[in-house]
């Protein structure tokens, strides 16, 4: 055997520089181009106002009930926003790289698949938590008044939770976008699926019998409940406790699983020939 | 063992085609049964024409694609078993200029990948001043490569397979869109790795760099390999024909048929020059040249074709490929 | 060669059928453009029912005039992916082909420019009218059977309403082919244009500011004029104001969009961004 040149970096130290340089080439090209960041920062609370003023028109005319309602919908907007990371930043990234000609090179280094995904989510997920920080500032200079945040450590662990869900939900996704080609009639419909189900941006009691049971078996609705509870001191929809174990139990689970397809898939699309096909 | 050692390599495709519901299922061979190694210091060129199984076959050594049959070895490393310590033991430079990222700088996008092939920071430094100087990129390293020339983004392609200093280096079609000086380069650059001990398979439809460059070469067609050897070994067992190249308007399928039936012809090839003034080039392999050239000038010219140009010429890898094929490379 | 009208109408129904092609191989996207509608509908609705709880309803009625929730909002959601097709097919169409190569195959083409524009908006007429007919008909069909009349003048609204927004469209297909990154630009517009044009709430709730650049806008009228015909019982007649309106900008805005990406495609040819990826 001939032997290979450079002394490499090892163990953990691997993952370390192959997330940072995910991270970086993500962000690199993110602040390439102004116009995407201009975007978010117009869009996010556009999206926010377009919604608000739409439901403000169901809104009693007097004012008691109304902030509380909003900093429910507020939050409801937020896990929108994460979500969106999911679909956008994981879902479809793997599919963008296919389509610009770079997956090959993706898959022909030496790499961690999980480490350079979640790279490439965690630049995502920042300029997320930016721009919602942003929204957040100007609703409350628009006098909207401070964002309650009753609980802030579990409202971080239930975040946390979700965060690995989605990622595990990501990856799913990822790989079968690379499966099917055409994936934005699938976002889409995942997306709004999400949106109307999962109780983001209103209770799940709001949403008729038969499809109520749809939305109790989603696990982003625990996620975004338990979420919620901690934020506004909502009622859970399961016992507190009950709740949590389910939700740390699903989150592992669709992590797992996510992985397991994706490294299928990528099997799959190595047996086809099909990594490089646009 | 070698560095490369493939031993009966194959990949079929599955493909289905036809109207729609009643879409019939199609295999597709793409490489069929392939052997052959490749030791330290050695450059092996695969030829052949568009759709004979070249890139299927680099793709298949680096990973990107599962063989339906067979194993490769790469530094003793299977491809089949263990793909991701194959990948450390490789450089790969594929086709085409979409490889890399169009919003990053020449230089990003190879502290990125050095970044993914492990190299420490400081090395990868080093080795990267010393690739964009090698390769003429010095000076455009902080441009985003949407704003390179396709001769920049090949060369930036070809610098980024040979950041990790690979034993086994892979390039397809690598002076592809390039002009004579770029491309005059990159072979300098593949010499002298070759001097520095790396095993490197490239593969080209350019007989003329697959001549020059290779110290073995396989022909392929249709997925096998129908002759392996040196160039001028290839060659010399062309020698006991000649080879008579004729350049001429109107010539047809038909005229080729024919003067396939005169017997002192082994081979006959036809490869398009100008389809608009429907000028082509024959290329005839006859046991003694001199001899039938007369009638063959004769029957040409009752077929009332224009000929141009006749010469008799030194075997070239083309006429390796057209002996075994009866076909051009050209085609 | 077919030359003159004849040449012209053959390149029409060509660019007409590459554009009909792609929708009826990839039905995703028109399936999209028709479920958009009723999925924002089932939000808003499903939000307000939460902020509002049992008189949600009445208060919507309050503020609106109408308590007819579904087809308010229905045909506010209708024009706006109406909206949505045309920016993305007209304005965004010549900025795809640009990235897949094929914009300069496009314009080596002996024809004219408008010409091609016209072709792109000849596809979106089909598909806006499809989308109208699926999301506003259904929608009419289940809660107000026997709105013939009042489906045909809102109709005869949307068609005069889509020569302006074809404008608009020409616009930026210039603007895209000169600053690129479409999907981002297509996005904020969507967006702006579904916030000032009323789509989910009149524009009488915004501020004036605000409402004089809805008033700029024809989709503002588009859908203030439809929920008047279907809603309040007025008729094309009774709303000629509005509708003047609506021609005036029929006429300025193609005029000044061709305008705009004629010069703004000059200077993407003079500084090479035509073959720019």
């Amino acid at each position: 055997m001939l032997p290979v040149n450079y002394p490499s970096i090892n163990g953990l130290n691997r993952l370390a520089v192959e997330f940072k340089a995910a991270f970086m080439k993500d962000l690199r090209s993110y602040l390439r181009y102004p116009a995407w960041l201009i975007g978010d920062l117009i869009s996010t609370p556009l999206w926010f106002f377009f919604f608000a003023v739409g439901v403000t028109l169901f809104a009693p005319t007097t004012q008691t009930s109304e902030y509380h309602g909003f900093s429910f919908f507020f939050f409801g907007f937020i896990f929108i926003v994460l979500f969106s990371t999911t679909i956008w930043g994981v879902g479809q990234s793997v599919r963008n790289e296919q389509m610009a000609g770079t997956l090959e090179q993706f898959f022909l280094a030496p790499a961690n698949r999980l480490t350079l995904i979640v790279g490439r989510w965690a630049r995502i997920f920042v300029t997320d938590l930016l721009v919602v920080g942003y929204t957040t500032g100007l609703l409350y200079l628009f006098g909207g008044g401070p964002l309650p945040l009753y609980e802030p450590i579990p409202f971080t662990f239930a975040l946390g939770l979700f965060e690995v869900g989605s990622i595990g939900f990501g990856l799913f996704f990822a790989g079968l976008t690379m499966k099917l080609k055409s994936y934005n009639t699938l976002s889409n419909l995942v997306f709004f699926g999400y949106m109307i189900l999962t109780g983001a941006l209103f209770p799940v009691t709001v949403i008729p019998m038969p499809f109520r049971y749809v939305s109790l078996a989603i696990p982003f609705t625990y996620f975004i409940d338990l979420m919620r509870h901690a934020a506004l001191l909502t009622p859970t929809i399961l016992p507190e406790s009950l709740e949590y174990v389910t939700a740390i139990i699903v989150a592992v689970v669709m992590f797992l699983v996510g992985l397991t397809t994706f490294n299928w898939i990528e099997q799959d699309a190595r047996i086809r020939g099909s990594i490089a096909t646009n | 063992m070698d560095p490369v050692d493939v031993r009966a390599l194959s990949k079929s495709f599955e493909t289905k085609e036809g109207p729609i519901l009643r879409k019939s299922k199609k295999t597709l061979v793409a490489v069929d049964d392939i052997s052959f190694n490749v030791p330290k210091g050695e450059i092996f060129g695969l030829l052949g024409p568009n759709g004979a199984g070249k890139t299927t076959t680099i793709k298949m050594l680096c990973t990107l694609i599962t063989p339906t049959s067979g194993d490769a070895f790469i530094n003793g490393v299977s491809i089949v078993e263990n793909a991701q310590k194959v990948r450390e033991n490789l450089g790969v430079m594929l086709t085409g200029e979409r490889t890399l990222y169009w919003k990053l700088t020449g230089r990003e996008n190879l502290e990125y990948f050095a970044a993914l092939y492990h190299l420490q920071p400081s090395d990868s430094r080093t080795r990267i001043d010393y690739l964009l100087q090698l390769l003429g990129l010095k000076d455009r390293e902080h441009t985003i490569v949407e704003n390179y020339s396709t001769g920049m983004r090949i060369r930036l392609s070809f610098a980024k397979a040979l950041l990790n200093e690979a034993p086994v280096l892979l390039f397809d079609e690598p002076t592809a869109s390039l002009d004579p000086q770029s491309s005059r380069l990159i072979r300098d650059v593949i010499r002298s790795l070759k001097k520095e001990g790396h095993a490197i398979i490239l593969t080209t439809h350019n007989m003329d760099e697959a001549d020059l460059l290779s110290d073995r070469v396989a022909i392929t067609d249709h997925g096998r390999i129908v002759r392996l050897g040196s160039p001028s070994e290839l060659k010399d067992k062309m020698k006991s024909n000649d080879i008579i190249e004729i350049e001429a308007v109107n010539l047809s399928d038909q005229t080729v048929n024919t003067l396939q039936s005169f017997s002192e012809i082994s081979k006959v090839a036809l490869s398009t020059k100008d389809s608009n003034d429907n000028k082509g080039i024959l290329r005839i392999h006859a046991e003694k040249g001199k001899e039938v050239l007369p009638r063959l000038l004769e029957f040409l010219v009752r077929k009332q074709i224009s000929i141009t140009k006749v010469s008799f010429i030194e075997p070239t890898l083309e006429d390796v490929f057209i002996s075994e094929t009866g076909r051009s490379l050209r085609d | 060669m077919i030359s003159g009208l004849r040449g012209t109408l053959g390149v029409l129904a060509a660019i007409f059928w590459k554009g009909m092609k792609h929708y009826l191989r990839y039905p995703g996207s028109l399936l999209i453009y028709l479920m958009l509608p009723f999925l924002f509908t089932m939000l808003i609705f499903g939000m307000g029912r939460f902020i509002g709880g049992g008189n949600a309803a009445l208060n919507f009625a309050t503020r609106t005039g109408t308590s007819n929730v579904l087809v308010y909002e229905m045909l506010g959601g209708a024009v706006w992916m109406t909206s949505w097709v045309v920016v993305e097919d007209v304005g965004v169409a010549l900025r795809d082909e640009q990235m897949k190569g094929t914009l300069e195959q496009n314009f080596l083409a002996p024809v004219n420019r408008f010409t091609l524009l016209i072709g792109i908006s000849l596809t979106d007429i089909a598909i806006t009218t499809a989308i109208f007919l699926v999301v506003v008909g259904a929608t009419l069909v289940f809660t107000m059977p026997g709105a013939y009349l009042a489906f045909f003048q809102a109709f005869l609204i949307l068609l005069i309403g889509l020569i302006p927004l074809f404008g608009l469209g020409f616009f930026f297909s210039g603007f895209v082919i000169k600053f690129k990154e479409p999907y981002i630009f297509t996005q904020m517009v969507n967006l702006i244009f579904g916030t000032l044009t009323g789509t989910y709430y009149p524009v009488t709730i915004l501020p004036y500011w605000v409402q004089f650049l809805s008033g700029v806008l024809p989709q503002t009228y588009v859908i203030s004029n439809m929920r008047q015909i279907i809603l309040a019982n007025q008729t094309l007649v009774s709303l000629y104001g509005s509708i003047f309106i609506l021609l005036a900008l029929a006429v300025v805005y193609p005029t000044l969009g061709y305008l705009v990406f004629k010069k703004l495609e000059k200077d993407a040819s003079v500084t090479g961004e035509l073959s720019k990826y």
